[in-house]
C-alpha cells in the first residue's frame, strides 16, 4: 500500500488552555509531557495520540470532539 | 518523587534518571540549543574524530601523542556537551520520555543505524587491502571510531532538531 498524505486534525487546545488560565507548563505537568510538546501540538506541529488526546481533554474537562477535530473548528484552530 | 527513585540508574541507556530530568528542564544555557549551535558542534565532532583518527599521519613521532591526546580530551568534552544539548533524549529510556520525544530518537536511531551501516562499509572495504592498517599504536583509530559511534545519535539529533524557543514562547 502506498503512503497517504496525513490528513490535518485540527484542535482548540491553545484557546481552551488559555480559557482556564493554565501555562503550557502546567497543562504539560497535567498530562505528563514535555512543555515543549504542548508547544508543537498548538502550532499544529505535531499529532496526539489518542491517549494523549484523551488525557488533553481530561485536564481540560471537556470532550474529544471539542477539541481535536478533522474540519476545522468556527474561528480558526490549529491544524496538525 | 522519592530520593532512591531519583538515583535510579538505567544500564542500558547508562544514565541516571535524575540527569535526563534535569538535562530535559535545563534552560541554563539557552544558547546550547540553537540549531547553528549544534550544528556547529556536529561539524566540529567529526572534524576532530578524523584528526584523532588521522593523528599519526598529522604529526611527528613526537608532537602525535600530545595531538592525540589533547583531541581525544577535546571529543570527550565535546561529546558531553552534544549529549547536553540534545537533551540526553539520544540516551534516555522511553519511560523518562513523552511520546514526541520517543518518536523523535526511534527516528534518530534508525537514521544513526544506516549511517553505521555505511561506515562500517568503508571501514571493512578498507580492511581488506592488503596495505590497510590500524597504526602503531592503535588506539587514536580505533578511538575514533568508538567516538563516532557512541556520538552518531546525538549528532543527528542535534543536527535535525530545530532551534529552541524561549520558555515564554512556548
Amino acid at each position: 500500500m502506498s503512503r497517504q498524505k496525513e490528513e490535518p486534525v485540527f484542535n482548540r487546545v491553545e484557546e481552551l488552555r488559555l480559557a482556564r488560565d493554565l501555562t503550557r507548563q502546567q497543562l504539560a505537568d497535567r498530562v505528563g509531557v514535555h512543555y515543549q510538546t504542548i508547544g508543537y501540538l498548538e502550532r499544529g506541529e505535531y499529532s496526539p495520540s489518542l491517549i494523549l488526546a484523551l488525557k488533553i481533554a481530561k485536564a481540560l474537562d471537556v470532550e474529544i470532539p471539542e477539541i481535536f477535530s478533522i474540519k476545522p473548528f468556527k474561528g480558526g484552530a490549529r491544524n496538525v | 518523587m522519592s530520593e532512591q527513585k531519583n538515583k535510579t540508574f538505567f544500564w542500558i541507556e547508562g544514565v541516571f534518571r535524575r540527569e535526563v530530568e534535569h538535562a530535559l528542564s535545563a534552560n541554563r544555557y539557552p544558547a546550547l540549543y540553537q540549531q547553528p549551535v549544534r550544528r556547529t558542534m556536529v561539524a566540529l565532532y567529526a572534524a576532530l574524530s578524523i584528526v584523532l583518527a588521522l593523528a599519526q599521519s598529522i604529526g611527528t613521532d613526537q608532537t602525535f601523542i600530545y595531538i592525540a591526546t589533547v583531541t581525544a580530551v577535546l571529543l570527550v568534552t565535546l561529546f558531553i556537551a552534544l549529549r547536553l544539548s540534545v537533551r540526553l533524549i539520544a540516551d534516555a529510556p522511553s519511560e523518562l520520555l513523552d511520546e514526541r520525544l520517543v518518536a523523535i530518537r526511534d527516528r534518530t536511531y534508525l537514521s544513526a543505524y544506516r549511517w553505521l551501516s555505511l561506515i562500517f562499509g568503508v571501514w571493512v572495504g578498507m580492511a581488506i587491502h592488503p596495505d590497510f592498517s590500524l597504526g602503531d599504536p592503535w588506539w587514536p583509530t580505533v578511538g575514533a571510531l568508538a567516538m563516532i559511534v557512541a556520538g552518531l545519535p546525538s549528532m543527528i539529533l542535534a543536527w535535525r532538531l530545530p532551534s529552541e524557543r524561549s520558555r515564554g514562547e512556548d
